[in-house]
């Protein structure tokens, strides 16, 4: 056999190629370059100056075919004129930001300013897609932002510090310090004979039960269209109505809340870290987990809790058996707005049901003309249909709600700015401008995050007293409200949307109608709250721990599924948490520890800074 | 005429009732989509067995054809079709003539070169770095490069060269013929089979490709077809649909999401299952 | 093949022919097969590839000391092993039993409804599937229909998800993997099965000793080149069909390196990519020989 071929000169040059790149790992680059440093005492901004931006952001509603920023958009044109800007902004779908922004940075082109989740900060600072910016300056150009910042959330700071140098400005969700309201359907709850609304766990239960065994949907039926009907009629919606159930589940999203006005209850929350005796500990393995999942068992075996709630997912699935009848509660449904009787969801909610009655009144064998009447006589019942829930009060007295992170948290995340900004950093600092005085001039912020007045909302009474409302043809849809750089409800304004700043407390109040105000001490007043000590930003613990955080998260996903569907019997509770504290508990406690000291020493040194600059004008 | 043995007949029988089962399991799945994207929002949240849909209502594909990338991703879709299949195939058999004649000079280490793609790929990262090297990220022409020359049918189609009779080349080279005139003029013309088979795999490939529209593709306008669906179904965006189609049940809008891109392929099965059977007979893959 | 000066000349028109084939392959597929170096260097954009310094077998050495990569290692082995097996085999089940039908429209019409499903991507079956799996969909209903009362997890459990991924793939497979043995079927020779009949055969023993050997070269050829795709897994169809809740099963090293590259952690992304080529050629040469070797150096792909 020839030995000299192709084949083995070939697989000779590999070879050898791979002994030279084993053999002379550090072939290092001498001139590592130094990270680039603007020398911010040499900048200056100067208002005259017309800046050209380049901004990436995730949109609201961004797919629906009308909410693409419009050219020439209220907002932006405002904001353009009033601070001598030019802003072109490309909106990315939230749900699959991460991705598509690390692709297009990957394709070479860097925005000016871009938002970055906190997982995201990390690769961008290593390929050097972001510049620095010092808490200094962020302190000196936009103040009482960094105020706020403090006041909400001071975990947020460590979360852009990458090797101790600071790379972004947190952002504020300003609703996240309140719960989300969760919701009944106020027409069962009537036809199984409850006035007001569950309080306390046991009366949760009470009612579960009654939904699973007192048809109270049919029953809801007949209380509004029995008195047309006769027996026969009466009794064939009994017999044919479907199965409920209480309530579905999102698992894949667990965090985001699936079942936390229970774990609440009992004082915890499955994944938040909390400080019990000056120490931090993490929810998922505390004994209120084990008591708050042997109730969700019982609950589980007893057929309040839809099976589908393993695979369901919470904005989809969820949402829609909640829509079709199949389910009579949803906790964590969202915040005041959803609720508001113009609200998007209300207002579906209140059509399905009036089409599934309809075609219920004719299967009964009611003509068209009939059933339309009798809808027409019956349309309040489809204004009626929800009520908000409270949190339920647990035996030992708790109540308690999983809330997002307010400061750069969940779906929040940071303002970055790309390298292309140091060509021109006065960019940062005009930017640092707008956001500090857009925060303190309440008419701007109205008019970019609401509208302007009798243009795209008014004054207008209602039950809740006077409150604003949205015009035609901007309306409540959030669409329309997003292509002109609006926020997208009206009753969720807290903030702007094309710069994202928060409202101050008292210009809230202003707007609010007497009724919202109510309504948030009743059913979501920020002490039931229970917030995660990192808010949402542990994935910036330290790296070796981040992807261990994730899998583990996964993990108690899974078993906490099994522990509830019975898959898993309670009684190995104990061994699952000895498991868990093995497997990565024990490690990423550690890491956490590390990561909260580290917190601290950034929050007290940005704090000093504040009060630098905290009373100065600039 | 013999008369057939009972077990014979047994094992006949039994054959077919399993053969039938399994068509239908390969019909259904389809069917079950189709009902589901036509019923109406009570049935469709029910889920269950059906076998015909209980009402008949369009209103999920109303919902789906308001998306506008739906039709911004049929365009992709049937343009880079049409576009990349022709020259994908003339490539691929313009590679093969020269590794299927004797005469040529190093033929073996140019098979083997061909060949080696086939078993070893850089990855995809480098993939990915060379096109945003070569400027075709977020770029149509993409679509085109993607297995333009893939060494499989190569192979295919050069069997088949080498299964024409070499008298044709001979007398033609006796007239007086050059070897692009034979390629163009004989063997291109005699081996319309083999070459409609690789237009058959290259359509189904490129028509079903989605993963690169959605790693090379930043704007969403030049995203193809399958792409979408892909968004729509799986990374569950049919959430961001207009508002008065808020509350239409997911599944509805998922399955007519499947039935529209279904469809087209729908319309091409006839053709591919004439040629499959012959092509495969023919490329061989006794070498 | 040597030749002289002459006959060069005159056949240097095919190496034209072939030259812009050569290029394509040469930027298309060498040049990103050089790309591999990333996975030994630190790389940055900034730097670029060869600005950025070597790290030696750094990378790797983080791939194979964390339980992440071994794990996506494991799912990928899993999966590969259990598909080889069983969707190995099905076709040609499939193609037997085909063959065996007498009424010629009866196996044509089968035939032709199995190849629908090649003809669809997995966006479009994954999509058809995860409705026709879920909790209330009409694989559960029909459990129901025949007693069993609680829905099975045929998409969130760790185990049906294995198994539906193996189902799927075969089920879409069998199609076009039939066509392949139908067509080595069809060139036996009728009297081959008369002399059978006449020696006492039936048919079940006609079936193994006649054709089922006549399907052997095409059987290992096959095998062999799915030995190419062995650390694949069907990337297509386990992205679109896995959630979460089965990522401990179903994460395989090609989504271990699309997150790799969502991250823009390249290097990772390289080095699992490349082990995983590496791997897939080794296997091919090692399948080969053995082939080789079995059959009397008649049997190979090359």
């Amino acid at each position: 056999m020839r030995l000299i071929t192709y084949k083995t000169t070939t697989i000779a040059i590999v070879l050898i190629l791979f002994w030279v790149i084993l053999k002379f790992p550090t072939w290092n680059k001498e001139n590592i370059e130094p990270v680039q440093i603007i020398d911010w005492s040499n900048v200056k901004d100067d208002p005259n100056e017309h800046l050209e931006f380049e901004l990436i952001m995730p949109g609201d509603a961004v797919d629906s075919p009308d909410a693409l920023l419009n050219e020439d958009a209220y907002a932006k044109r405002l904001l353009e004129e009033h601070f001598n800007v030019t802003l072109n902004y490309k909106m990315v779908d939230p749900a699959t930001y991460e991705r598509k922004a690390a692709l297009v940075k990957a394709s070479g082109f860097i925005h000016d300013v871009l938002i970055e989740e906190t997982s995201m900060l990390k690769s961008s600072v290593k390929h050097g897609f972001i510049v620095p910016i010092p808490f200094e300056v962020i302190c000196k150009y936009a103040p009482s932002y960094a105020r706020i910042v403090q006041e909400w959330g001071n975990y947020g700071w460590q979360g852009s510090v990458v090797d101790g140098v600071n790379y972004g400005i947190p952002l504020i969700i300003a609703d996240a310090r309140y719960p989300k309201v969760g919701i009944w359907r106020k027409d069962w709850l009537h036809a199984i004979g409850f006035d007001r609304v569950p309080d306390s766990m046991e009366e949760y239960e009470k009612v579960f039960k009654l939904f699973k065994t007192s048809k109270p949907d049919a029953k809801s039926f007949l209380l509004a269209f029995g008195h047309e009907l006769d027996a026969e009629q009466q009794q064939k919606v009994l017999d044919e109505s479907n199965p409920v159930w209480a309530m579905s589940g999102d698992v894949i999203n667990w965090r985001a809340g699936m079942f936390t006005e229970i774990f609440g209850a009992f004082n915890v929350q499955p994944f938040n870290w909390v400080l019990r005796d000056g120490e931090i500990a993490w929810g998922g393995t505390q004994e209120g987990s084990r008591k708050a999942v042997e109730l969700l068992h019982s609950w589980y075996k007893a057929g309040f809790i839809h099976p589908d709630f393993v695979t369901d997912e919470w904005m989809g699935e969820v949402l829609s058996k909640l829509y079709a009848g199949v389910t009579g509660y949803l906790a964590h449904w969202s915040l005041y707005s959803e609720l508001h009787p113009q609200g998007e969801r209300v207002q579906t909610m209140g059509r399905l049901q009036r089409n599934r009655d309809r075609e219920l009144l004719l299967r009964l064998g009611k003509s068209k003309l009939e059933a339309d009447s009798l809808l027409e006589n019956q349309s309040q019942r489809y204004v009626n249909l929800w009520s908000p829930a409270t949190v339920p009060r647990g035996p030992d007295g708790y109540r308690g709600h999983r809330l997002y992170g307010a400061v750069g948290g969940f779906s929040g995340g940071y303002y970055a700015f790309g390298n292309t900004v140091i060509e021109k950093p006065q960019k940062v600092l005009r930017w640092l401008r707008m956001m500090e005085t857009i925060m303190n001039d309440e008419n701007l912020l109205i008019n970019i995050s609401m509208g302007k007045e009798n243009l795209h909302w008014e004054w207008r009474d209602s039950e809740l007293g006077p409150e604003p409302v949205g015009k035609e043809p901007f309306g409540t849809m959030s669409y329309k409200r997003n292509a002109e750089g609006l926020g997208w409800s009206l009753w969720h304004q807290e903030y702007g949307y094309l710069v994202q700043v928060p409202m101050k407390e008292f210009i809230v109040k202003r707007y609010f109608p007497p009724g919202k105000i109510e309504f948030r001490k009743r059913f979501t007043p920020s002490e039931w709250g229970d917030e995660c000590l990192f808010g949402d930003t542990e994935s910036n613990a330290p790296n070796h721990i981040s992807s261990l955080i994730k899998r583990m998260n996964l993990y108690q996903q899974t078993k906490l599924t099994e522990f509830i569907v019975g898959d898993l019997d309670i009684s190995e509770w104990d061994n699952y948490v000895r498991e868990y504290n093995m497997l990565g508990g024990d490690e990423i406690l550690i890491g956490m520890q590390q990561y909260y000291k580290e917190i601290l020493e950034t929050a007290d040194r940005v704090n000093s800074n504040i009060s630098i600059f905290e009373h100065k004008s600039l | 005429m013999i008369k057939e043995s009972f077990s014979s007949r047994l094992f006949d029988v039994v054959n077919i009732l399993l053969l039938l089962i399994l068509s239908f399991t390969m019909f259904y799945p389809f069917l079950y989509c189709l009902v589901l994207s036509l019923s109406s929002e009570a049935y469709a949240s029910q889920g269950g067995f059906f076998l015909y849909p209980r009402s008949f209502d369009l209103t999920a594909y109303e919902a789906v054809f308001s998306k506008p990338h739906l039709l911004t991703g049929l365009m992709n879709s049937i343009l880079r079709v049409l576009i990349s299949v022709p020259i994908s195939v003339f490539f691929t058999a313009l590679c093969a003539y020269p590794l299927s004649r004797n005469e040529t000079p190093y033929r073996r280490p140019l098979f083997l070169f061909v060949l080696f793609t086939m078993l070893f790929s850089g990855g995809m990262v480098p993939i990915y770095l060379l096109y945003h090297n070569i400027g075709l990220l977020d770029n149509r022409l993409v679509y085109l490069v993607q297995g333009l020359m893939l060494a499989f049918n190569v192979i295919l189609v050069r069997n088949y060269f080498q299964n024409i009779p070499e008298s044709m080349h001979q007398a033609a080279m006796i007239d007086g013929a050059s070897e692009w005139y034979i390629f163009f003029r004989i063997y291109l013309p005699l081996s319309r089979p083999i070459l409609a088979t690789i237009a058959m795999f290259q359509t189904i490939f490129h028509w079903n490709a989605w993963f690169d529209a959605m790693i090379y593709m930043t704007s969403d306008t030049k995203v193809v077809l399958q792409g979408f669906l892909q968004r729509i179904v799986i990374q569950q965006e049919w959430q961001q649909l207009r508002d008065i189609y808020v509350g239409l049940p997911p599944e509805s809008i998922k399955a007519a999401t499947v039935i529209i891109t279904v469809v087209p392929i729908l319309f091409v099965f006839p053709f591919v299952l004439r040629h499959f059977s012959k092509g495969i007979m023919l490329g061989g893959l006794k070498e | 093949m040597v030749q002289n000066t002459s006959q060069y000349q005159k056949n240097k028109v095919l190496l034209y022919m072939f030259l812009p084939c050569a290029v394509y392959y040469f930027i298309f597929d060498y040049i990103p097969m050089g790309g591999v170096i990333i996975a030994f260097k630190d790389y940055s954009i900034r730097d670029g590839i060869l600005g950025s310094p070597w790290i030696g077998m750094g990378h790797f050495d983080t791939l194979f000391g964390g339980s992440e990569f071994l794990l996506v290692l494991r799912n990928t082995l899993m999966i590969s092993i259990i598909k080889i097996i069983c969707g190995f085999i099905a076709p040609v089940i499939f193609a037997l039993l085909l063959n065996e039908i007498r009424a010629g429209f009866l196996s044509r019409g089968i035939q032709s409804l199995s190849l629908l499903p090649y003809l669809f991507s997995w966006v479009i079956l994954a999509s058809i599937f995860r409705l026709t799996f879920s909790n209330s969909g009409p694989v559960n209903e029909m459990l129901s229909l025949i007693g069993v009362d609680k829905p099975v997890n045929w998409l969130s459990d760790d185990v049906w998800f294995i198994f539906v991924i193996v189902v799927t793939d075969i089920w879409k497979g069998l199609g076009i993997g039939a066509i392949i043995y139908l067509a080595s079927i069809a060139s036996i020779p009728l009297e081959l099965y008369k002399a059978a009949k006449i020696d006492g055969a039936n048919r079940f023993q006609q079936m193994l000793f006649i054709t089922l050997p006549q399907l052997k070269p095409t059987m290992i050829t096959l095998l062999i080149l799915s030995m190419g795709g062995f650390l694949s897994a069907g990337f297509d169809q386990i992205y679109n069909m896995y959630n979460p809740l089965v990522y401990d099963v179903a994460d395989i090293i090609d989504t271990y390196v699309l997150r790799m590259l969502t991250d823009l952690n390249f290097e990772i992304a390289t080095a699992a990519g490349m082990f995983k080529s590496v791997v897939a050629v080794i296997l091919i040469m090692i399948s080969n020989t053995i082939s080789k070797r079995l059959t009397n150096g008649e049997q190979g792909l090359y």
